[in-house]
């Protein structure tokens, strides 16, 4: 493998203006593109990032760490650095200090990385079940997973939580790839969640505030935010109510 | 049946309990302190819960649900299972559907120690003794219940 760096600096021609411009040029065969990405974020990197594998070619953007534009083709934003992100060869040219010509994601680069990561993993793990997904089924859009992917890891830090499922519709959307375990018992959750709505007792004051239940001597906490619904295991002795704050207040934060 | 004679009376004696009542499987009513709330829909709220398939899932053990004005527990207390250990009891499951009704501020595991402590009693006892499915009105559960009962997920 050979980093960008054994490289050493190189001067290339701008296409546009046919000027030397200074940067890094190497292959990446082998070569993490994530960690890559990542080592530039934490330093606080800001210009381009040129990629290109055959006859494809794609871009991305740091302005002070932060990722804030990607483009592959006529693909754009958080979807393009994904697919970028994919790439297991091709040649790597950086070009410091240079602009974005227009600004596609607004995410944090650590979220960034985790939600393209998973959605690698979400394909290699299960590239025939990806290919089977029923056209038209409402799956979240790529924000909507980032934002419960960087939710769920803030959850799982907290003290006193040792596990957390997220979900829709009775599916599981965070982790991206839970065990078959986990996996059933967040349907029982959510069918007892569903029945619970619908079953409302006199003067209680509305649908449940949050479900506490045992699955297997193991205690969850069960909480409605909008469409989703948010499961934690709890430790023993956890102070439920200061959970339920917590997450709450840590969704409507965003 | 005088309600301080009941096997439920100490629970519904805790700090911020309304009501506590147990069902059979079959949702039939058993036992519940105190009997002034048989006259109110809660009966018929529990006893639509205590019926429903949700509670019917093995792995689940207890439930409890915080609504804004009151707090409920369910809890499966005894077997989880339909056959029973003898021909006297054949087909009567061993298993009972307690509900617990609390004020909202109640503490839960204030509540889930007292109903450990009680059901440890009642386990040495025999659940299916100290809530005999006799006590209730309807049928008895005999070999139709066992032939006929209620499928496990």
């Amino acid at each position: 493998m050979k980093s960008p760096k054994d490289q050493g600096p190189v001067s290339v021609k701008s296409e546009a203006s046919g000027s030397p411009k200074k940067g890094f040029i190497g292959l990446f065969a082998g070569l993490e593109l994530p960690n890559l990405i990542q080592m530039m974020a934490m330093n606080g990197f800001t210009g381009k990032v040129e990629l290109r594998c055959g006859s494809r070619a794609g871009e991305i953007y740091l302005k002070h760490g932060e990722i804030v534009h990607a483009r592959l083709e006529d693909t754009a934003g958080v979807k393009a650095f994904e697919q970028l992100l994919g790439w297991v060869e091709g040649e790597v040219l950086l070009e410091a200090e240079r602009q974005p010509p227009v600004e596609t994601i607004d995410v944090p680069w650590h979220a960034l990385l985790i939600q393209a990561m998973a959605r690698i993993e979400d394909r290699e793990a299960a590239p025939e079940k990806a290919q089977e997904q029923p056209p038209g089924k409402s799956q979240p859009q790529a924000s909507e997973l980032l934002r419960l992917r960087s939710f769920h890891r803030v959850l799982l830090d907290r003290p006193g939580v040792s596990n957390c499922l997220i979900g829709k519709a009775g599916q599981v959307l965070c982790p991206a790839q839970p065990v078959p375990k986990l996996l059933h018992w967040f349907r029982i959750m959510w069918e007892v969640l569903e029945s619970s709505c619908k079953m409302t007792p006199p003067d209680a004051g509305g649908e449940p505030l949050m479900l506490c239940m045992v699955l297997e001597a193991r205690g969850w906490l069960l909480v409605r935010l909008g469409d989703f619904v948010v499961a934690v295991e709890l430790e023993k002795g956890t102070d439920l109510a200061g959970i339920h704050r917590e997450i709450v207040r840590l969704w409507e934060k965003g | 049946m005088a309600a301080q004679e009941s096997p439920l009376a100490e629970l519904a004696a805790t700090d911020g309990v309304r009501m506590v009542c147990v069902f059979a499987p079959d949702g039939r009513l058993l036992s519940s302190v105190p009997k002034a709330m048989e006259n109110t829909p809660w009966i018929e709220f529990l006893q639509t819960w205590s019926g429903h398939p949700c509670l019917s899932w093995p792995e689940l053990e207890e439930m409890a649900l915080f609504y804004p004005n009151s707090l409920v527990i369910w809890r499966r207390i005894g077997e989880n299972r339909n056959l029973s250990d003898g021909p006297s009891n054949l087909g009567e499951a061993l298993y009972r559907n307690i509900f617990l009704v609390a004020e909202p501020a109640t503490s839960l595991s204030l509540l889930r120690v007292s109903l450990d402590v009680k059901e440890h009693g009642w386990r040495a006892l025999g659940i299916h003794k100290v809530f005999p499915s006799s006590a209730g009105k309807g049928s008895e559960g005999g070999i139709l219940s066992k032939l006929f009962r209620r499928p496990t997920h």
